[in-house]
């Protein structure tokens, strides 16, 4: 697997804060992360399958049936979804509010 | 011995000749002879002649010897008296007896006969009788020139067994003894078998799957010395969990079908239609008990885990779940209500994406965050170009961008729509007002001039666009009303919401007492772990309310009640009060605590005198008290059974009190409902002379006409005759009551409701002639009543109009004067509308205008 190329710690410790986690154990704030995580993919994915429809949906498999690269499949959703990273970022956005303890 | 035995053998013999002889006797006129032999039997040829019983054997019976086969006699012998055989086949007759004691003496002696010898198949015996397949099994093939068949020297050789030692001999026995002592083992195919079957008939994860497994070591070591309450507690948290799972997909799937249906109506203004919200309360309720229930479970394992042990470690783990108990509540919340709006807006796909997105995920939540962050990213295309660690590097960095706002999800959503649905209802308003400004302006403006002098066109042009803007404006008030009644009910919504949380948190206080919670709460305090939302939910301290944050920036921006009424200074209709939380939201001032103590409902409790009760440490006076109960009562009213439930009123009916029941009266009040009805209740008596009451609806109204009294000479409000007889002068007589036409049939209810509070009359004045009916009271013209009014305060006793008891006199101006310094509706602005307006017009017009629960006067608005 290859690692974030931002520093893996920095990155837990500014979301450790972000999220208010600071009050549980090292061990508590990766597991509330991992599924903190899961969830934000998750729907993510299942926005992105929703925005690209019935037809990008089918392209989509077609394509990971080619065994794409990374950049193929970003290039794939990129090509699809108008203002694709704004997009993400919104879900990201409205996940942290929400989920946030503070 | 061997006399019996010879005995024995001649009685045989003897029996075999007289059943010769019986034979031979039946024989057709044969006359019985002597017969000489004629064959010399030999062992050989009898052998020989005698046909073979087995034909074949495939191996030799090397423990007994071949029995000698007597066939049927030869007929040859037909006719012989007395014979016998010998042991290897010989036939005597007419032995003597020296012969037969020597033939018995010789078969007790001499040792058997050899075996005969056995017959084997042979190999091509072999080969055609079975098939090859069969053959080889048995280790034969086929010759290679193909002549028959032959053993395959290429099998190993079975070693012979290697015949036991003595001690090996004793050694078996004894584990055959041993062996048989115990139940036959199985062998493993046997025992898997036998346990399939026995987990077979085991409900799948029950106890007694898990035992059958147990017993049979297919649970891990540690699963095998489980307890059995620890099975049991595992189950119930699964079932709680699944509970929980369940209940929190009702509410985001009715909270979102609510929303969207109030978004909607929010479009379509002038709908007399409500969007009942009890659903979505009694969904969240649901919600928030099954998390409650879950959460004390966790808890509870906690206790069990450390058994009295009231460390560090026991406090830290109870706070930890706690708080990871809500951040993971909100997560799959999150993640439940996302999941419900691509539901919505993608029926048709929505199976698809769960079918691929539970495929995906079954890999994927194995994993770190980090690894999550960085797959995360490529998979959902975040980033142009790079590497796997370039898309997560971007996805790290769009994840770590973002705002951060203090709010929920549904509260912020909806505090955005809220905001639009009220800009809109702004707009919309507006254009109604121009639209009709301008028609009535040009036509009736025109029709208005044509006989008349300039100085009355003018007037009568200027009272035009007054009641022209009075019906503009009364337009946009329903469509504000439909939208800020709206608002209102989702503002309302949030508030309980709020209270909601703070009820699970109240019922997780539940179990301060058994020492689960409490220690933890307090170890957060101590070592200033704080955490917000648990010291917002145990109101451990006065924290912003992010509800009402969520809505104030906005709302304050697109704050639409006021705005178009106050642009038009020529009228004064006010709009009706929309109660928008403040920003920072306050705790309960201290003077409170009594009055919000939780109530534990005792037999013969009601809800009035647990109310009654808490008014005494306000430092209210009598009417001050009856005053603030009567908010009370109001606010109580407008109750759903789901919210007279998370007052902690088990039956949902504040009328039905149940011993056992525990009444939050912090779920009943915002901070700023009680601040507003408490000053209200002391501002309502402050110039109130001082009466003996009789009763609690007594003490108010002798308040109530007290203060009529003490003001109506000099009364604020232009309501003396000359101001009424100006008010009529000035207005054409003819003009249309457009009162009447915005006087929607909803608020019939709430018209009955004050005519039944105004115009009761429960002593008719003695001497009086009669008391009206309603339906003639309500045709009663308001100026009159104000002039009678004026007359009884005057102490006339004749030149009344209306013929109305002292009493609704009173109680009409008090509610009349109530209406007008609230700004509903002034007598000013009701008689330019139509001079010779009805007390029941007065009414209709007042009644869309009036705020529910509002009381004016002594009147309330309860409906």
């Amino acid at each position: 697997m290859t690692e974030p190329m931002i520093d893996r710690e920095e990155i837990r410790q500014q979301l450790v804060q972000e999220f208010g986690l600071s009050a549980f154990s090292e061990e508590k704030q990766e597991e509330a992360l991992e599924m903190a995580f899961a969830s934000l993919i998750k729907v993510i994915y299942a926005e992105s399958m929703a925005k690209i429809g019935e037809s990008g949906i089918e392209e989509y498999e077609a394509l990971l049936e080619k065994s794409p690269s990374d950049d193929d499949i970003a290039q794939f959703f990129r090509s699809r979804i108008p203002e694709y990273d704004d997009f993400v970022a919104g879900i990201v956005k409205e996940f942290k509010e929400t989920v946030k303890l503070s | 011995m061997e006399d019996k035995k010879m005995e024995a053998v001649l009685a045989r013999i003897r029996s075999m000749g007289d059943k010769l002889a019986e034979d031979l006797s039946l024989l057709p006129d044969k006359p019985t002879e002597k017969i000489e032999p004629t064959l010399s039997l030999t062992a050989e040829s009898m052998t020989e002649s005698v046909p073979q019983v087995l034909r074949r054997r495939r191996r030799a019976n090397t423990k007994h010897a071949p029995q000698p086969v007597v066939e049927p006699l030869d007929p040859a012998l037909g006719g012989v008296e007395d014979f016998i055989v010998t042991p290897d086949g010989r036939a005597l007759t007419s032995p003597d007896t020296e012969t037969v004691q020597h033939l018995i003496k010789e078969d007790t002696t001499r040792p058997p006969l050899p075996s005969a010898p056995a017959e084997e198949y042979s190999a091509q015996e072999i080969a055609g009788e079975f098939p090859k397949e069969v053959l080889k099994g048995f280790g034969i093939r086929e010759r290679a020139d193909g002549t028959g068949v032959e053993i395959d020297p290429t099998l190993p050789i079975q070693p012979l067994p290697v015949p036991l030692s003595p001690e090996e001999e004793a050694q078996a026995s004894e584990l055959i003894r041993a062996d048989m002592a115990e139940p036959a083992e199985l062998d493993a195919e046997d025992a898997d078998l036998k346990q399939q079957q026995e987990a077979a008939f085991a409900a799948p994860g029950s106890a007694a799957e898990v035992e059958v497994l147990r017993k049979y070591g297919r649970l891990p070591k540690e699963a095998a010395v489980i307890p059995e309450e620890t099975v049991q507690a595992d189950a119930l948290l699964e079932t709680l969990k699944n509970d929980l799972a369940i209940a929190r997909e009702r509410y985001v799937s009715v909270d979102l079908e609510k929303s969207s249906a109030l978004l909607r109506l929010r479009n379509l203004f002038g709908l007399k239609q409500e969007v009942p919200l009890e659903d979505v309360d009694d969904a969240r309720t649901r919600y928030e008990e099954a998390r409650l229930g879950f959460t004390q479970e966790r808890l509870a394992r906690i206790e069990r885990k450390y058994a009295g042990d009231r460390s560090d470690a026991y406090k830290r783990e109870m706070a930890e779940v706690l708080n990871f108990g809500e951040f993971e509540g909100r997560v799959q919340l999150y993640e439940a209500r996302k999941q419900a709006e691509i539901k919505r807006k993608s029926s048709s796909l929505h199976g698809r994406i769960g079918e691929k997105l539970s495929q995906w995920m079954h890999a994927y939540n194995g994993l770190k965050w980090y690894e999550k962050l960085t797959i995360g990213g490529a998979l959902v295309g975040v980033t142009a170009a790079g590497g796997a660690a370039a898309f997560g590097a971007a996805f790290a960095r769009a994840v770590l961008a973002g705002g951060s706002l203090s709010v929920t999800l549904d509260t912020a959503l909806e505090g955005r729509a809220d905001a639009r649905a009220r800009a809109q209802a702004e707009e919309a308003g507006q254009k109604i007002f121009d639209k009709i400004a301008e028609i009535e302006a040009q036509t009736g403006n025109a029709d208005l001039m044509m006989d008349m002098d300039d100085e009355t066109r003018a007037e009568k042009a200027r009272a035009f666009e007054v009641s022209v803007k009075l019906f503009a404006e009364q337009h946009v008030l329903v469509a504000q009303r439909e939208a800020s009644g709206l608002f209102r009910e989702r503002v309302d919504a949030m508030k309980r919401r709020k209270l909601l949380i703070g009820a699970s948190g109240a019922a997780l206080g539940l179990v301060v007492g058994k020492g689960w919670i409490g220690e933890g709460v307090q170890h957060v305090m101590d070592h200033g772990t704080g955490i917000g939302w648990l010291d917002q939910a145990f109101g451990l301290a006065a924290l912003p309310d992010a509800t009402d944050e969520a809505l104030l920036p906005e709302a304050s921006v697109a704050d639409p009640v006021a705005t178009p009424v106050e642009a038009q200074p020529a009228v004064s209709v006010v709009p009706e009060r929309v109660e928008v939380p403040h920003a920072q939201g306050e705790g309960f001032s201290s003077e409170y605590a009594n009055f919000l103590k939780t109530a534990n409902v005792k037999a013969g409790d009601n809800f009035w005198n647990l109310v009654q009760e808490r008014t005494g440490g306000l430092g209210l006076k009598v009417g001050q008290s009856h005053a603030l109960i009567d908010a009370i009562k109001d606010k109580a009213a407008s109750l759903s059974p789901a919210e007279v439930r998370a007052l902690g009123i088990s039956s949902g009916d504040i009328a039905q009190l149940r011993p056992g029941d525990r009444i939050d009266f912090t779920r009943l009040f915002g901070t700023q409902d009680l601040d507003r009805y408490l000053a209200d209740a002391r501002r309502f008596v402050e110039t109130v002379a001082p009466h003996a009451p009789v009763s609690n609806v007594d003490a108010v109204r002798e308040a109530a006409l007290a203060k009529m009294d003490a003001t109506l000479a000099t009364s604020p409000i232009s309501i003396d005759t000359p101001a009424v007889e100006s008010v009529i002068a000035e207005t054409r007589p003819e003009v249309t009551p457009l009162a009447e036409e915005v006087a929607v049939s909803e608020h019939a209810p709430r018209v009955d409701d004050w005519y039944a509070q105004i115009f009761r009359v429960e002593s008719p004045t003695p001497g009086q002639d009669w008391v009206l009916n309603r339906s003639e009271i309500m045709r009663v013209k308001v100026a009159d009543v104000i002039r009678d009014t004026q007359a009884f305060a005057a102490g006339k006793v004749t030149g009344y109009r209306s013929s109305l008891a002292p009493e609704q006199y009173r109680n009409f101006y008090e509610f009349a004067a109530s209406l007008q310094k609230a700004g509903v509706i002034s007598m000013t602005e009701f008689f330019r509308g139509n001079v010779n307006g009805t007390v029941e017009e007065y009414l209709k017009q007042a009644a869309p205008r009036a705020t529910q629960g509002t009381i004016y006067g002594i009147f309330s608005t309860s409906r």
